[in-house]
């Protein structure tokens, strides 16, 4: 998957599926309860910049909840080993 | 005697609590064969219980069984939970999680079933009893503090509760649990009041909501699955009863469904991922019962069945993961799709459920509750759901089963899960795409008739843009390598004031306290001992009152004495 042809291979297939679909919005297969959503794309719009929005916000927040993995106090390192040994 | 026991016998808690006292005695393979047989008879006896079996306790009159479509979907939920958590657990040995997993199901399901609120609370407090055995049957000093903390935290909530109760009993002379929220808050006792925080601190609502990612993660592998079904839905069950049409709940909702976004995002340890998830997802749930009308409740409640049933099925892939590698950190894992394909496909299945992707469950039922919003004119609420929906295809459905199967990872010759791991994730996953194929059959039994269709032209094109474009998101950003970097560390939450502020706070007043003890104890000290030395200047051994004086001395001190009397004598000064 850290294949980078591949990669690109997949997001140039979510683009022309994506594409699509924002254009069924166009000839009007998409009605909507709520009038803004009524914009062709919306959702589409609405989900890119979220899932970006959410993940840069997150990764510009991180130094004020991250601490040391130890910040609480020692860490088992055993603590999942469970079971393995049960069967 | 028998006039109490009797009536318990036939509701569908006794098999449990009667399968937790046989597994005390019974040898393994019974024991597994119990822990299956149990639920299955608790879900037989459910879809033919009848209302009304009251007990008399002490001079209390409780019912125990209160049998509506609310009750019974609940309660069929739990049953399906227990068995489906059985069937994955089936090759542990553990007699304390097995015993513990059955009393938790049985006090689960006991609770949803619960007439009047006292029975609700007898119900409560054993969940939280047998479910900490579940966090510490894991054996190490980090799952013993955390399973203290979970304690503490559950306990305290049902002494909140109790507390509710009395109050409320005391208010009003009733202890039937119905619609509490009345006129809405402005209106309700200081009793209500509590019960409405106890359930929310059950509930996870945000602030009170620290213990469910604290606690999930550090329980064993099957222990992690059954925490997941069972506390949280007895909480939204209990609001969906006691407080539907709480414009309050809409507000909270929203909140618990944003609020984890940015700590999943950056989660290492990918059971405490699906924790935050599993918080998001209840957000939904507690803005469906706020709002309150019958297709945002209907929505709630059937998000609530369908989310057991996909969360339930992402704990135990990830389960599976831990099992065979010994890691649930994402930093640790990847690569693992060739290696455990059939978990791999469950996985997905879960991740496509959980993001509402059309034909699982999530698209069926989830979509109930934002719809429901819109419907009741509540569009920011409407606005937010989608955002956090969203943000769970990114941080969940995406996250997941990349870093567990897809990226790449360290190299690991491990087989697939064992056999009754794969069961009960093949069980799940076909419940999860049989609600997304067929919803009919749930929403058959929601609390009210249902009048929505998932499968519409519009909506599936809505969903469609939504999960591919938060697919495409996500994709770009990994090509960019601007994904939050996965490592071993620490993210503070609100568990943070209780395990670093309080005990900081604690340890400066003490060390407060300490300091002006001492600083009055050396004054005092040095007062005393500084008398001490006077009097012994005057009165000590060596003293001028001790000194032995010469007796010529004395005489001439009595003539002088005798001088000066004379003197003032003949001075006549009287």
């Amino acid at each position: 998957m850290a294949d980078r042809v591949t990669l690109k291979n997949i997001i140039v297939a979510l683009v022309v599926m994506g594409a699509v679909f924002v254009a069924a919005d166009l000839f009007g297969l998409r009605y909507d309860k709520v009038e803004v959503a009524e914009m062709p794309g919306f959702y589409a719009v609405v989900s890119f910049l979220t899932v970006c929005g959410t993940i840069l916000l997150a990764r510009v927040l991180r130094p004020i909840f991250a601490r040391r993995e130890d910040y609480y106090g020692k860490v088992d390192q055993t603590e999942e080993e469970e079971v393995s040994e049960d069967v | 005697m028998f006039e109490t026991v009797l009536p318990f016998l036939m509701t569908p808690v006794a098999p449990l609590f009667i399968g937790a006292i046989l597994l005390l005695f019974l040898p393994n393979i019974l024991r597994v064969l119990v822990t299956i047989a149990a639920p299955a008879v608790a879900l037989y006896l459910t879809w033919n219980a009848q209302t009304g079996l009251p007990i008399s306790i002490a001079g209390l009159e409780l019912e125990l069984m209160r049998v509506d479509k609310l009750s019974t979907l609940f309660s069929t939920l739990f049953s399906i939970a227990a068995i489906l958590v059985a069937i994955y657990a089936a090759q542990v040995r553990d007699r304390v999680q097995q015993i513990a997993t059955m009393l938790y199901a049985g006090a689960a399901i006991g609770a949803v079933l619960a007439g009047d609120l006292v029975a609700l609370f007898v119900y409560w407090e054993i969940t939280a009893l047998s479910s900490v055995f579940l966090i510490w049957a894991n054996r190490t000093n980090a799952a013993f503090s955390a399973g203290m903390r979970y304690l503490f935290v559950q306990v305290g909530s049902g002494i909140v509760l109790v507390a509710g109760i009395a109050m409320h009993y005391q208010a009003s002379g009733s202890i039937a649990f119905e619609n509490l929220t009345g006129a809405g808050p402005e209106t309700w006792s200081t009793g209500i009041w509590l019960i409405f925080v106890a359930l929310g601190v059950k509930a996870a609502f945000p602030l009170l909501h620290a213990w469910l990612p604290d606690a999930y993660p550090a329980a064993t592998i099957t222990g992690t699955v059954a925490l997941s079904a069972f506390t949280t839905k007895m909480a939204i069950y209990a609001l969906a009863r006691g407080f539907p049409g709480t414009d309050l709940l809409i507000v909270i909702g929203v909140v618990m469904a944003l609020f984890p976004i940015i700590f999943a995002l950056l989660e290492n340890d990918l059971r405490r991922v699906l924790a935050h998830a599993l918080n998001s997802q209840l957000g939904f749930m507690v803005v469906g019962i706020g709002i309150g009308t019958q297709i945002a409740l209907n929505g709630a409640v059937a998000h609530a069945f369908a989310s057991v049933l996909y969360q339930g099925l992402l704990f135990m892939t990830a389960g599976a993961v831990i099992h065979r590698t010994g890691t649930g950190k994402a930093n640790e894992l990847g690569g693992l799709a060739r290696s455990m394909p059939l978990t791999f496909a469950f996985c997905i299945i879960g991740a496509a459920s959980i993001a509402s992707v059309p034909l699982t469950a999530g698209f069926s039922t989830k979509s109930m509750t934002i719809e429901g919003a819109a419907y009741a004119g509540q569009y920011w609420a409407w606005f937010a759901l989608y955002v956090a929906s969203m943000a769970t295809i990114a941080h969940t459905s995406l996250k997941v089963p990349y870093s567990m199967f897809l990226k790449s990872g360290p190299k690991r010759d491990v087989k697939d899960a064992p056999p009754a791991m794969l069961l009960a994730m093949g069980l799940a996953a076909a419940a999860c795409l049989y609600i997304g194929t067929a919803p009919g059959a749930l929403y058959a039994m929601l609390p009210f008739p249902v009048h929505y269709e998932p499968y519409t032209t519009a909506h599936v094109l809505a969903y469609g843009q939504i999960i591919l474009f938060a697919v495409l998101a996500f994709m770009l950003l990994l090509r960019a390598g601007l994904l939050p970097t996965m490592k071993r560390e620490t993210l503070i939450n609100f568990d943070w004031t209780y395990r670093k502020f309080a005990p900081a706070i604690f340890s400066f007043i003490g060390a407060l306290v300490s300091t002006i003890w001492s600083e009055i104890a050396r004054g005092f000290h040095a007062t005393t001992s500084g008398a001490g030395r006077a009097l012994a200047a005057i009165y000590g051994p060596n003293s001028v009152a001790a000194r032995v004086l010469p007796t010529g001395m004395m005489v001439l001190w009595l003539a002088v004495l005798f001088a000066v009397v004379l003197a003032l004598n003949l001075l006549d000064v009287r």
